[in-house]
């Protein structure tokens, strides 16, 4: 675990002294190896809990609507950034209610893929984290390895808009991230059908996906609505479908690509092709990218004469 | 002292063949990537003592969903409805962790006691419980901390054990000794029984020293309005994957189904994490925050369970541990439980 740098530390705490912020929401280390916990820090005193490091895989953006009309401090990789950006733009939060620290992310570790390498529990995963990888006994693994499968479609490794920076900024990368989408879209109708049933199947309608995606704001989501009652929530594959296919639906033109409902999901669904699809269409016909420009007004809220049309039946 | 055969690896394969005859067979197997609870096919094997699975295996007894009743609708009106009639086929679970068989006596308090639940009682009258011996206590292991044990066989029917060569299978309900005693095996000598008892006491070892929580039902009192619940929810999501994953979680939800031809009354898991989680018909929500569903995931637990029914509703696996999103530690939330003043309460009001 890397603690944050003294001076960024020294800076947050006077935030916190001055009044400039409220609450800061950043990393601490969590009870289990390798992996990291959100920290809510409202004293100055307590700036040294905060770390910065691969083990920093939660989407703090998320917890931000629990805090409106508070001043809030808050550390963001690039994806996170993306999703503040989509955030803002629909009128959710004010960049000056926020002080951000960036943190110049390289990807964040995927545990389950480091317990499949060094044949253990997630609990019990040995060595550590040095700046050329992970190194367990006598191998020493490289970040490439272990990094979410995600991170290699990472759009932004560092945030654009920030008051501080962690760590030297890694060249972008600019992946063809649309490419797994082209692959399914070549499959055929049944193909398609078979592989969103299998990955599918794993969903055991925890929610998890809903509860750390910033975009998932709704005061009460379409699922736990009772009256009408639109879902039986049921883990019967027509139930499934629909609550993923419903929420995917519902981020159309809003999703920016941050992933953390992919890393998040305690059954490993690859839910980024689902919602990746819908970020690929939304670029194809609308030329938007949620997660770039906050002053710009997102897809579904405008109208313009030339917008396509074409998939109005 | 329990009956106690000796189960050779030569004979393993034939002995999974007269459980498979016995009932279908339910064993911890990889599927889609996932260490987990399945139903093995005809030539499967089960995949034993690779630690816990990632979801405990109280869905054979207590499903996710499942329909308790059927109607039809016939022109303009629902003509017929019928009950759901429980499910009677013969089931062995083999492979359960002891912490995952330790939940059984509680659930069996809750499904089969005052209230008698039909779904929840045939599948525990059916189904052969063989437990394996803890070999490997990990880091987020606490069944020591709730008077349980790597080999503490409550709520199994069998426990095995392995030995050199194969293993010990120890009988422990009299369903365990009466199966047990068709199987054909050679009762274990001293030196199995020797071998057993050596195996569960370097498991007892790998675990780490911790406080006991017996008792912490009485330190809970007067904690109801203690600000520990918010500070301790503050990074909670409000997911439902500890009280999913958990075995001893058991609250759950009657809703119904429409089909095209009609209908199912389902009963399927709910959880204390969700703000839907028991609110009113009158949009009353008894637990308007998360700080307040942590408390009652907690005093559930530790004090209302013990209360009522003398145990507790949790085993120390530790699994709401291991699959957090936020890495929310219980442990954590336990220990602030102890160091928590009854005087600072007041004041609160989670």
């Amino acid at each position: 675990m890397s603690q944050l740098p003294a001076e960024v530390r020294a800076c947050i705490a006077e935030w916190l002294a001055q009044g400039e912020i409220d609450l800061f929401i950043g990393y601490e280390a969590s009870s289990l190896p390798f992996q990291a916990t959100p920290a809510f820090i409202r004293q100055p005193e307590e700036v040294d809990r905060l770390i910065w490091d691969a083990t920093c895989e939660n989407n703090l953006v998320s917890f931000l609507k629990r805090y409106r009309g508070q001043k809030v401090g808050i550390m963001l990789k690039g994806c996170d950034a993306r999703s503040l950006v989509s955030l803002m733009r629909e009128g959710q939060w004010i960049r000056e209610r926020l002080r951000i620290v960036a943190a110049a992310c390289p990807g964040v570790l995927d545990v389950r893929r480091m317990v499949e390498l060094a044949h253990t529990e997630i609990e019990n995963l040995p060595g550590q984290l040095l700046p050329q990888g992970w190194q367990h006994g006598e191998t020493l693994t490289p970040l490439a390895d272990i990094r979410h499968v995600t991170c290699a479609l990472c759009l932004q490794h560092t945030p654009t808009d920030y008051d501080l920076l962690v760590g030297d900024p890694p060249p972008e990368e600019h992946p063809d991230s649309f490419a797994a989408v082209r692959e399914i879209e070549a499959l055929s109708s049944d193909e398609r059908w078979q592989f969103f049933t299998q990955e599918l199947s794993k969903c055991n309608l925890c929610y998890t996906c809903r509860n750390t995606c910033p975009m998932c704001y709704c005061n009460v989501c379409f699922v736990d609505q009772d009256a009408p009652r639109w879902f039986t929530a049921t883990t019967a594959p027509p139930d499934i479908h629909f609550y993923q296919v419903m929420r995917t639906f519902h981020l159309a033109g809003r999703c920016a690509g941050c992933y953390a409902c992919t890393r998040v999901c305690p059954q490993g669904v690859n839910l980024w092709l689902l919602l990746d699809k819908l970020r690929a269409d939304v670029w194809e016909l609308y030329q938007d990218d949620a997660g770039t420009n906050p002053d710009a007004k997102p897809p579904l809220t405008t109208y313009r004469e030339e917008d396509d049309n074409s998939f109005v039946l | 002292m329990p009956e106690a055969y000796h189960l050779p690896s030569g004979q393993y394969d034939a002995w999974l063949a007269t459980l498979r005859r016995h009932g279908r067979l339910i064993a911890p197997v990889m599927r889609e990537g996932e260490y987990r609870f399945d139903v093995l096919a005809d030539d499967e094997l089960p995949m034993l003592g690779r630690g816990l699975t990632r979801r405990s295996p109280k869905w054979v007894f207590f499903p996710q969903h499942e329909a308790m009743l059927r109607f039809r609708r016939q022109a303009d009106d629902y003509a017929s409805a019928e009950v759901a009639q429980p499910n009677n086929t013969p089931q062995v679970l083999l492979g359960v962790a002891p912490c995952d068989a330790a939940s059984l006596p509680m659930l069996d308090r809750i499904f089969m006691d005052n209230y008698h639940d039909p779904y929840y009682a045939a599948r525990r009258r059916n189904t052969l419980v063989i437990a394996l011996a803890c070999a490997r206590p990990t880091s987020t292991c606490f069944c020591h901390a709730l008077g349980g044990g790597p080999a503490d066989a409550a709520g199994a029917d069998l426990l095995l054990t392995v030995i050199d060569g194969g293993y010990l299978l120890e009988t422990i309900t009299p369903a365990g000794q009466s199966a047990a005693a068709g199987w054909g095996l050679d009762p274990a000598d001293g030196d199995h029984r020797e071998q057993a008892t050596r195996a569960h006491a370097v498991a007892v070892e790998k675990l780490k020293p911790i406080e006991s929580l017996a008792g912490i039902e009485a330190k809970l009192e007067g904690l109801f309005n203690h600000p520990l619940w918010r500070e301790a929810a503050e990074k909670c999501i409000a997911c439902g994957t500890c009280t999913y994953n958990c075995p001893e979680c058991h609250c759950f939800d009657i809703r119904d189904l429409p089909l095209a031809d009609g209908g199912e009354r389902v009963r399927g898991w709910d959880a204390c994490m969700y703000a839907q989680f028991t609110v009113h018909a009158s949009g009353h929500n008894p637990r308007p925050d998360q700080g307040a569903r942590w408390r009652q995931r907690i005093m559930h637990k530790f004090s209302y369970l013990p209360a009522n029914i003398g145990l507790y509703g949790c085993v120390g696996c530790g699994r709401c541990i291991t699959s957090c999103p936020v890495r929310l530690d219980i442990r954590q939330v336990l220990d602030a439980v102890r160091r928590a003043l009854p005087e600072e309460a007041s004041r609160g009001t989670v």
